[in-house]
């Protein structure tokens, strides 16, 4: 919630880390209110499930195969963006996303670069679809407060940058496609 | 889930100019510096 005006965890603030004098509690910025401090969070649970969080495997496999295996190097690739908890602190923080309540949000891209950096996962291209568009990656503009904010040090600032870079490449990528763009 | 119109908070208008988003503000406004900067080039 608000403390004294910035997104912060309250079960993670204490008084003693706070300024001596009135504490100002607020429900999350850019969220619609439910009651009290209380927000709907039935937008920010679609947003995560337009990405499709979980891993798509790249060909089906059974139990008898046994566990996927990955080296240090690759679960390096996406473990900081693993930790994200789903506060809202980050949507809370952007102002893109309270000027544009459709932006698909800091959250969702860093969850999006989690399972799309994966290498177990086969559906980088479903997911770059859901960021391409209006609403997607392009309308961030960088300004960084949702890396500052975080209390998991995810820094979704730092992926949403390398989801640029992605859609950038995927989008010159397709004129070398059979078929070209389409 | 309730059934009244979901209320969303105003956001402040001048969100830009409170401490948090000052650096972004700056590097922003920086953008002024360069146009002013090329639209003296072009007259050049």
């Amino acid at each position: 919630m608000m403390i004294n005006g910035k997104p912060r965890l309250a079960c993670n603030t204490f008084l003693r880390h706070l300024p001596p004098g009135a504490v100002t509690i607020e429900p999350l910025d850019n969220f619609p209110i439910e009651r009290d401090l209380v927000v709907t969070v039935g937008d920010f649970v679609k947003k995560i499930e337009s990405i499709y969080p979980y891993i798509i495997p790249k060909e089906p496999r059974t139990i008898e195969d046994g566990p996927y295996l990955q080296t240090p190097a690759q679960l390096a690739a996406y473990e900081s963006f693993s930790d994200c908890i789903n506060c809202m602190l980050c949507y809370a923080a952007c102002p893109q996303f309270g000027e544009n309540p459709d932006f698909i949000g800091p959250g969702a891209m860093a969850l999006l670069k989690r399972y799309n950096g994966d290498s177990r996962d086969g559906g980088q291209q479903k997911r770059l679809d859901a960021i391409h568009g209006e609403n997607g990656v392009w309308s961030c503009t960088a300004v960084g407060i949702c890396s500052e904010v975080c209390p998991k040090h995810v820094d979704p600032a730092n992926a949403v940058n390398q989801n640029k870079t992605n859609s950038a490449f995927d989008f010159f990528l397709r004129f070398l496609r059979p078929g070209g763009a389409r | 889930m309730s059934e009244r119109r979901p209320y969303r908070r105003p956001m402040n208008p001048t969100w830009w100019a409170s401490p948090p988003y000052r650096a972004y503000t700056l590097c922003e406004l920086s953008g002024v510096a360069v146009a002013i900067y090329g639209a003296v080039l072009l007259q050049a």
